[in-house]
């Protein structure tokens, strides 16, 4: 199993082309945490950028990798089993979503103290919302790109897509600064548990569908 | 002798092709070719033995294990080596090297590097920049460097140049020269499986048509060439194929010996692997 975890990170890792793109993602993340010291220097990273382009992009990398070389049959020919796969491929992406939100955290703490942009309340839940979001990313891309490969990306883009619209409609129209402050401002623990506990659902459904998917699948 | 594989009645169904009930014995130590022409099944057998492809079986032991309660411990000692790398191509041979050592846990560094040294191999070239007889010279050097005890080979010699075909079979030579060591090595080249097989399995159609030592093959079968006549005083049971020319009748037959010695004057050669592929697709049966 960490023989695929291993694999995963070299392919993002020492693949210049994708390292290129890691950095580039995560330098877009930084400067926006860092140049805009407001709240929406953390929002954008927070609620779009981390869980929907980034969270995703370790298993968007490898299996575009992965379909290029026709990896999966060397791969089954080898001491893991298709279900060891699958659990790797995800617990790498629930540990990748973790490394984010400590990214994320960082970003927190420069605004908390440093910018007074939000207050540390706000920004616990910011970064939880995003881990949360990040999850459910992970929940959505993972099983499309298992299902449909890398053209997978194509959900990942409609959910930023759809993610976007409505970021810029709600910012024009719908007073979208009232709505953030209500929401940064909830300080209620059931919602963050019911969010907690629905992405869990979504992340062990997914994982079984993933499982269930890829065991029937023919490598040929 | 004990097997190192066995399967009994292994069936596999498409569309347009299905393996049909195989059964097979490998015995242990043994460099076991299977041959047939292309779409014939042997890239299905191979699939389907390592649970690439989800085939139905009543038995499928590995050193005498079943396959479904012992695949990893299996697999541990199983290497597999395909027509082309499966490796990314932006790896270096030192990334594969860290990958495999997470994943084998018989696996050898030390060794793996000193086979990259033997094969001339620069451990810090993309493969991208390999040659496909450098792209499967590292397959071997993966393989050799965990504790494999079962090289499967798919088509690996295929698409290589006579020199490179030659310097894998002596790789495999010395591999097979321990007894622990078997080699299933599936080729449409017969020409290779003529240099180092000691069985040979021949599949038609998603069938094994036959299993024979290639020392029985060699000693017992042979191509006649004759007339008419003497096409009809052969028997029966000589005679495995035939295929009749304009001048003249060529005959696969199954006991060139006794043959040679019962009808003088005869002319009976050799059959390759190939010779016998052929008849057995292509010619007519009596």
């Amino acid at each position: 199993m960490t023989g695929v975890m291993t694999k995963d990170l070299c392919q993002n890792l020492l693949i210049r082309k994708n390292r290129l793109s890691l950095i580039l993602n995560f330098s877009v993340c930084v400067l926006s945490m860092l140049l805009m010291k407001n709240v929406y220097g953390l929002v954008l990273p927070a609620f779009v950028y981390i869980p929907f382009i980034i969270s995703p992009s370790l298993l968007q990398m490898s299996s575009e990798r992965d379909r290029i070389s026709h990896y999966d049959k060397s791969q089954l020919a080898m001491p893991v089993t298709k279900r060891e796969i699958i659990f790797a491929k995800y617990s790498l992406g629930v540990l990748y979503c973790l490394f984010n939100t400590a990214v994320l955290f960082v970003g927190i703490f420069i605004h908390t103290y440093i910018y007074h942009s939000i207050t540390i309340t706000q920004g616990l839940y910011m970064g939880g919302a995003c881990l949360l979001l990040s999850l459910l990313s992970v929940a959505i891309n993972y099983l499309s790109y298992i299902v449909l490969g890398d053209k997978g990306i194509f959900v990942t883009v409609g959910i930023i897509s759809i993610m976007l619209i409505s970021y810029f409609w709600n910012f024009s129209f719908l007073n979208f600064d009232r709505m953030l402050e209500t929401l940064l401002n909830l300080n209620d623990y059931t919602l963050f548990s019911l969010g907690g506990l629905g992405v869990i659902a979504a992340l062990f459904l997914s994982y079984v569908c993933a499982t269930v998917y890829y065991s029937k699948k023919e490598i040929s | 002798m004990s097997n190192a594989v066995i399967v009994k009645n292994l069936k596999k169904s498409y569309k347009d092709f299905s393996l049909k009930g195989i059964d097979l014995e490998i015995p242990k130590g043994s460099v076991f070719g299977l041959i047939g022409e292309n779409g014939a099944g042997k890239s299905t057998l191979i699939n389907s033995l390592l649970g690439l492809t989800n085939a139905s079986y009543d038995t499928l032991n590995f050193f005498g294990k079943g396959f479904n309660q012992y695949q990893k411990e299996i697999k541990e000692n199983i290497a597999v080596i395909f027509d082309q790398t499966h490796f990314d191509l932006e790896f270096t041979p030192a990334i594969i090297a860290k990958i495999m050592s997470k994943v084998y846990k018989s696996w050898g560094s030390e060794k793996y590097f000193q086979l990259l040294e033997e094969f001339n191999l620069p451990k810090n070239k993309k493969l991208k920049d390999f040659s496909r007889g450098m792209k499967m010279k590292l397959e071997f050097a993966v393989a050799f460097s965990h504790d494999t005890k079962l090289l499967i080979l798919d088509e690996a010699t295929s698409g290589l140049d006579p020199v490179f075909r030659n310097e894998i079979l002596d790789i495999l030579q010395d591999y097979s020269e321990n007894e622990e060591n078997t080699i299933l090595i599936s080729s449409h080249i017969t020409s290779d499986l003529d240099k180092i097989a000691d069985y040979i399995g021949f599949i038609h159609e998603g069938e094994i048509m036959f299993v024979k030592s290639y020392e029985d093959i060699r000693e017992n079968y042979g191509i006649v060439r004759c007339g008419k006549r003497m096409f009809e005083s052969l028997h029966e049971n000589d005679v495995v194929a035939y295929r009749e020319d304009d001048y003249a009748y060529n005959i696969l037959v199954n006991n060139k010996y006794d043959i040679r010695r019962n009808i003088e004057g005869l002319v009976v050669e050799n059959a390759t692997l190939e010779d016998i592929m052929l008849f057995m697709v292509k010619g007519e049966k009596l």
